[in-house]
């Protein structure tokens, strides 16, 4: 849901030394707090977005029914709400199995770089920030599936604020263009799919994958 | 002091802020620190995109995508994964050349992170690019590529930051009016803020392409990608894009065309006239198009609306004989994509509009608009909306337009003329005269034109279509000398309505010169249904010719020139400076705007209302040409146009003042040209035409989007 009074911005033709003095409290809170507020709630940014018929196999020999990263975004700073937890991001994974007798699973994990591995190779890792989806086809397709947690959401990834606070960590940046060291607080994140096929005899294709964030309610 | 810029964005409780009650310091610490969130969180440039392209043996590849970067952003974060089957190593740069790292990865998979240090802050549409190089014997595959915009740490309280001290708004501080403090620096903060979702999708292919040699679209991806716009206003149920895509075709001549579809919002966007030469390795961005996509609904809980998928895809096809070639293609968001429709239009008469793509009358797609109504128009021909703009008066000097029959004035030879009242017609009316034609290549209709003498040209226009199967139909002349008869080419028509047109020459004598249509060439006897006849003097002086329809009965009647200006200040003053994009889809050819008088030009937007400061055509010796004009004063002149303007295909400019450059692509291929940087002068500016001065446009088609460039 928004946090915004009027889920979009409100046109205002005063300016501020029109709506003082007093500063009135409608053009603060209807137009200067709403118009941030749906900045704010409309600034999720789209992470990836491929679909490519060179489609992802695993770069080496892997065991079967075993999970390997088949693509990631790399790390960026997830965005995080009041409340602490993530913004949700709206995600979606397209692929196909080499064989019609092959399982091919694939699961979509928007976790920090290093514990990504040990999260796919868990069973059953009970959050919701794991999409997880299987087709025994050989079409590439979008595939219907859902978050491995509580929600069990058929599209929505969602990091608490406990999770998300565990997640952070410092970056090193400038200051300014040209400027001194600095560093900057993130929740870093990458979206990661892994993918696995039930036997070794076939493999999982990865097609196409979608990750977007979104304010969420 | 600097800005203290926050990972997790505020909300703020607004539910205590009432009329007549100050609002509190609470609100407005948390309104600076949203500020500061919004200006100093990065955004994303290249969503991760999988182009899988194999480098071997110091191979590079170059790997471009087209956006509109925030200026607040001072690092880029480039991440790439690599595969080997052994080994592999090389050599990242970006922008190419400049920054280097070296890659090295064993057997697998691993990403790594560049991070470009910028080197000016800009937020102009631009090309960012990232170069990749294998190392001596190693073999390296991309497999994705993606780029972000690192978070600020602090920000400045300047105005390229518009950092926000948040110390000022606590309790007990005053409340100021004043740059990066206080209640004053909040508005500011807001009314420069750019929390862009800068790009929706980037494909690129490197050094490599796809090809396309098949007049059959071909898509570009296995599966459709979604794409979801950030909603604007409440009731928005789309958002605005661009596009752009980095191609070539190997003539260098126009000869691809690339089609953006989407499935929920029903985008069907075609570019055409592709560009540059694959065969010598020479490719380039095309001009921005604009699209509207479903935008986010934020009453559903995942933000799709209807929890439907809008999704895109990208189609290459040929005009055939060719071949087209693609390396990127990028969606984009630019704050500055600024809708015409908005301008002060004025026209003190009606005038007809073309609003769809033609039918075998089953529906209508003309109708005649108000006074002081712009004529928006989308002919179902991939351009999108367009407006139709003819800033110079013409005159249909047929009378009885629609009663083609010899109780409206026309004569005939070997064609029987009626109105049989049955004939659905273009504006969906019922009138529409059936032409019987006995067998005779010579047969015709015609009115006598007094208005027309010695050697001018005329234009003939109608709306034609078969009775039943397929035939053909002429434009037609009889000279002033009484005997010589000039015809036009073979229109081939069909069931479904075409628009004909052809410019004549009424030749010299002392006789009224004849106008009107005759058989094909072939001469078969046929029955053609005809509506909405026009002729108009081709003017080769002040540009007047018949363009769109004008409707006559018992007199010949002319048409209002229109007036497209915006105000100082409605609309974005970036056009001034960093400049602006816009497609026109002219009347003439470049040879027919060559074969003017010397000095005639046709002025496409002017600025200032001085008359002073205008993009044009011009003529100039024998060649047509793109000049820019600033403060009376020449500040870019292109190379020659030929082939550039094709009537009824589009032409795209960009005008870039400070960089003193104009690009412009059309019929025939890309050209860009460099002249000295300009700044136009404030006040009003005009599309279509000019504010002051003549000679002022000659008509056509203009988009109604005009997509500013940055600043």
């Amino acid at each position: 849901m928004p946090t915004s009074l009027h889920s979009g911005f409100l046109r205002n033709g005063l300016t501020l030394e029109q709506s003082m003095p007093p500063l009135g409290a409608s053009f603060a809170r209807d137009y200067l707090l709403n118009n941030l507020l749906h900045l704010a709630d409309e600034y999720g940014q789209v992470r990836m977005a491929f679909s490519t018929s060179d489609y992802f196999e695993p770069a080496k020999t892997v065991a079967g029914n075993t999970y390997y990263l088949a693509a990631t975004s790399g790390p960026f700073g997830i965005p995080l709400r009041q409340d602490g937890s993530a913004y949700r991001m709206r995600v979606r994974v397209g692929g196909a199995s080499s064989n019609v007798a092959g399982t091919a699973t694939f699961r979509v994990i928007v976790c920090p770089p290093l514990i990504a591995n040990t999260i796919a190779t868990t069973s059953n890792p009970g959050v919701d920030y794991v999409f997880q989806a299987s087709t025994t086809s050989t079409s590439a397709a979008w595939l219907t599936g859902t978050t491995l947690g509580p929600l069990a959401d058929a599209t929505l990834i969602t990091i608490d604020a406990e999770t998300a606070r565990s997640w952070l960590t410092t970056s090193n940046t400038l200051s300014d263009i040209g400027g001194d060291p600095a560093t900057v607080d993130q929740c870093v994140v990458a979206v990661h799919i892994f993918a696995k096929i039930s036997s070794n005899a076939y493999s999982p294709r990865l097609y196409a994958g979608y990750a977007a964030e979104y304010v969420g309610e | 002091m600097a800005a203290i810029w926050e990972p997790a964005r505020p909300e703020i409780d607004t539910s205590g802020i009432v009329v007549a009650t100050p609002v509190g310091s609470r609100e407005w610490k948390a309104a600076a620190f949203l500020a500061n969130f919004l200006h100093g969180k990065g955004a994303c440039l290249v969503p991760t995109c999988a182009p899988h392209q194999q480098l071997s043996d110091t191979d590079t590849s170059t790997f471009r995508f087209w956006c509109r970067p925030r200026k607040s952003a001072i690092q880029r974060v480039w991440l790439l994964t690599f595969s080997s089957s052994t080994y592999g190593a090389g050599e990242v740069s970006a922008p190419p050349g400049v920054g280097t790292a070296t890659v090295s990865i064993g057997h697998g998979r691993a990403t790594v992170a560049y991070v470009e240090n910028l080197s000016a802050r800009s937020n102009t549409e631009q090309e960012i690019s990232i170069k990749i190089t294998a190392a001596e014997s190693e073999t390296l595959t991309i497999e994705t590529i993606s780029c972000w915009e690192m978070d600020r740490a602090i920000l400045n309280l300047d105005t390229d930051d518009y950092g926000v001290d948040v110390e000022t708004l606590s309790v007990l501080q005053p409340i100021r009016d004043a740059d990066n403090t206080s209640i004053g620096g909040v508005v500011d903060a807001l009314e420069n803020a750019d929390a862009r979702r800068v790009s929706l999708f980037q494909w690129s292919l490197g050094d490599g392409a796809i090809t396309s040699a098949s007049s059959l679209p071909t898509a570009v991806m296995p599966l459709d990608v979604p794409i979801l716009a950030a909603k604007q206003y409440r009731t928005d149920t789309s958002g605005k894009v661009c596009w752009r895509i980095n191609s070539a075709s190997p003539s260098g001549a126009a000869g691809g065309f690339t089609r953006l579809v989407t499935s929920n919002s029903g985008v069907s966007d075609l570019l055409q006239n592709q560009w540059g030469n694959s065969a010598t390795n020479t490719y380039y961005w095309g001009p921005p198009r604009v699209v509207s996509v479903d935008c986010e609904d934020l009453a559903e809980a995942d933000g799709r609306p209807g929890a439907t998928w809008d999704d895109l895809n990208f189609y290459i096809n040929t005009a055939g004989g060719n071949t087209v070639a693609l390396r990127s293609l990028s969606v984009y968001t630019s704050p500055d994509i600024f809708d015409a429709t908005t301008g002060t239009f004025a026209r003190a008469g009606t005038a007809w509009r073309q609003f769809a793509a033609p039918t075998n009358g089953s529906s209508a797609f003309i109708e005649q608009v108000s006074t002081n109504v712009l004529r928006t128009e989308n002919w179902g021909d991939g351009l999108g909306d367009m407006l139709a703009l003819e800033t110079v008066s013409f005159s249909n000097s047929f009378t009885n337009s629609e009663n083609i029959t010899a109780a409206g004035g026309w004569s005939a030879s070997g064609v029987t003329l009626t109105v049989p009242n049955t004939i659905n017609t273009p504006d969906g009316a019922t009138d529409g005269t059936q032409a019987v034609f006995l067998a005779g290549a010579t047969n015709h209709a015609y009115q006598t034109i007094a208005a027309a003498t010695n050697s001018q040209s005329w234009r003939i226009t109608f709306w034609a279509k078969m009775g039943a199967g397929s035939g053909s139909v002429r434009a037609f002349v009889r000279q002033r000398d009484g005997a010589t008869n000039v015809m036009s080419s073979d229109f081939s028509l069909s069931t479904t309505w075409k628009k004909c047109e052809a410019v004549l020459s009424v030749g010299s004598g002392v006789s009224g010169p004849r106008l009107g249509f005759m058989n094909g060439s072939d001469g078969a006897a046929r029955t053609i249904h005809i509506w909405g006849i026009q002729c108009a003097l081709d003017s080769t002086s002040s540009g007047a010719r018949g363009n769109s329809y004008i409707r006559t009965t018992g007199t010949s009647a002319s048409s209002v020139a229109d007036s497209l200006t915006f105000a100082s200040g409605t609309y974005p003053e970036s056009f001034l400076t960093a400049g602006f994009a816009f497609t026109h889809v002219p009347w003439l050819t470049t040879a027919q705007v060559e074969s003017r008088s010397a000095g005639y030009s046709y002025m496409l937007c002017g600025f200032g209302g001085a008359g002073a400061d205008y993009v044009r055509i011009t003529v100039s010796g024998v060649s047509a040409y793109l000049e820019v004009v600033a403060g009376g004063v020449q500040k870019v002149l292109s190379g020659p146009l030929t082939g550039y303007l094709v009537a009824g295909s589009p032409i795209d400019f960009e005008i870039r003042p400070s960089e003193g450059v104009v690009k412009v692509w059309g019929g025939g291929g890309y050209l860009t040209t460099t002249g000295t940087a300009w700044t136009f002068s404030t006040g009003v500016m005009s599309y279509g035409g000019r504010s002051a001065g003549t000679p002022l446009g000659c008509g056509g088609r203009y988009s109604r989007y005009i997509v500013g460039m940055g600043g």
